[in-house]
């Protein structure tokens, strides 16, 4: 009985095979599902030795959740802890609802250089999606784990990671009323990492990135009036650009690297003006008698986007780097809108709008609408992560001002690394070559 | 069917930041028990991520609940899923 049953099933199911262009198939449709984080599992890689300054796994795992794209398991939910595929039972993460598992072995090659092997394996097929053997090095430990990061992100979610980006920053250390310490800073884009490029008793302000991630310019007070240098972060070298009368400030690179847009105050009120660094030509943009300041260029090099208040209240306008009329960008988004700044794709700007305290919004310049992403009392400095998809920004936490990740959704928000002092101003780098 | 839909439906995950309005088909076949032995994109939606995601949901609701009764299960052998969400 049970032969036949299984003989005309088989049979049943060659015949079906054999369609090519099957009648009414039959159809179920899913119209639910769950946007959330992607669950994955990163178990701890094999190592014997002496402890490692950086356990890779976690790090990878901080990056990814810190995404919002991500939900790594928690590791003392693992259920075991394979280094090799072959120690690899399916079953037991399948169960566990993970699409995902990393596994990987860091081994020494000698003098401090080590080889960091990984596995991103898909739970349901049993298959390898990537895997990479790294050459690292004992003081390059969390830069590999950044890598991995990327790497694992990019295969899962196609779109570039930015977690081995840096970002800059200025802290501030005061330590009596007239007594303060100002420290230009990169770091890590986790925060870690820090490295202090300037230090100075006067204050630094608007660190901003050259699109090759060599230079940082910046508004320094060392000579007691506003200056605005470019400085290659490798050497240290360093070039006043912009000085004289008045307040010179807010300086931001064109994406082709030549030029800054900045702000001079020197005819009698903040306005717009754009330095071409090779020959130090400067091109007044903006004319009006109100404050023109914090601009910012698109990506595609043709527009630039500044905060306004010809108006009456701060607000976003746009002008051509060239030159020209200049046009309100910001309608019907309260009183106070500023330091936009583009979106890697240029279709929107994230930007500060205010009123009963500070929030980052999200303006699509397509639609002409903006929504709120963030929701603390005193949120500012927003900076778009290359990529796109995640933002940093300064907010006020439990000691002073932090900086601050959160996914462009503002599903997820995580703190970075705490540094020493009030933190403000950071500047998103773009991705490393 | 709806017994199907929902353990798919439960297993369905998707990253947010996916555009909206995404379509995707597949085509699937069990065998009796419901084990799934082919889940494979005939209709992408032109999107990786959401069609991997959508392979992903029908795997992991493997074995799905399909009848036993052997007329019904015929039916089931093979079948289109449409997502969307």
């Amino acid at each position: 009985m049970r032969f036949i049953f299984a003989l005309s099933l088989m049979l049943v199911g060659l015949s079906a095979g054999a369609q090519t262009a099957p009648k009414g198939p039959l159809e179920i449709r899913i119209t639910q599902g769950v946007e959330g984080a992607l669950p994955i599992a990163i178990v701890p890689f094999a190592w014997s030795g002496s402890p490692l300054p950086e356990d890779i796994a976690q790090v990878i795992s901080n990056d990814l959740t810190r995404s919002g794209s991500f939900e790594p398991m928690p590791r003392e939910d693992l259920p075991s802890q394979p280094t090799d595929v072959a120690q690899v039972n399916f079953k037991d993460w399948r169960v566990l609802g993970m699409d995902n598992l990393v596994i990987g072995r860091i081994s020494a090659t000698g003098d401090g250089g080590y080889l960091v092997e990984f596995r991103l394996l898909d739970v349901f097929t049993g298959k390898q999606i990537a895997g990479f053997q790294i050459p690292s090095h004992v003081s390059n430990l969390r830069l590999t784990a950044h890598h991995i990061s990327d790497i694992i992100y990019e295969a899962l979610l196609k779109t570039k990671g930015a977690f081995s980006t840096r970002i800059a920053y200025v802290t501030v250390e005061r330590r009596g009323p007239k007594d303060a310490t100002y420290r230009l800073q990169i770091a890590d884009a986790d925060g870690y990492n820090a490295k202090t490029i300037l230090e100075s008793r006067q204050p630094v302000l608007s660190p901003a990135w050259s699109p090759d991630g060599n230079r940082l310019a910046y508004v320094s007070f060392e000579e007691r009036n506003s200056a605005i240098y470019v400085q290659d972060v490798r050497t240290g070298q360093r070039q006043k650009v912009v000085s004289g009368a008045g307040i010179n400030s807010s300086p931001a690179f064109s994406p082709d690297g030549q030029r800054l847009a900045v702000t001079r105050s020197k005819e009698g009120n903040p306005d717009i003006y754009v330095v071409e660094l090779g020959s130090g030509q400067q091109t007044r943009l903006t004319t009006d008698g109100g404050i023109d300041t914090e601009p910012a260029w698109s990506p595609d090099g043709q527009t630039i986007v500044f905060t306004s208040d010809r108006g009456g209240s701060p607000q976003i306008y746009r002008v051509s780097p060239a030159g020209g009329p200049q046009q309100r960008v910001t309608f019907n988004a309260g009183d106070y809108n500023a330091r936009a700044s583009y979106s890697p794709d240029g279709k929107s700007l994230v930007l500060v709008n205010g009123g009963g305290g500070f929030r980052i919004a999200i303006h699509d310049l397509e639609t002409g609408r903006s929504r709120t992403i963030t929701g603390g009392s005193l949120d500012e400095y927003p900076s778009f992560e290359q990529k796109g998809s995640m933002i940093i920004y300064a907010t006020m936490g439990g000691r002073g001002t932090e900086l601050a990740a959160t996914s462009v959704d503002g599903t997820v928000k995580q703190r970075l690394a705490l540094q020493r002092g009030q933190v403000r101003e950071p500047a998103w780098g773009p991705f490393r070559k | 069917m709806a017994r199907i839909q929902a353990a798919i439906e439960n297993g369905f995950v998707y990253p947010p930041g996916l555009p909206p309005g995404l379509k995707c088909t597949l085509f699937v076949r069990v065998i009796p028990g419901g084990d799934v032995v082919e889940a494979r994109v005939i209709q992408s939606s032109g999107n990786p991520v959401f069609d991997r995601q959508a392979e992903t949901a029908v795997r992991k609701a493997s074995p799905l609940p399909v009848p036993e009764e052997p007329r019904l299960l015929q039916q089931m052998r093979e079948f289109n899923l449409v997502f969307e969400p």
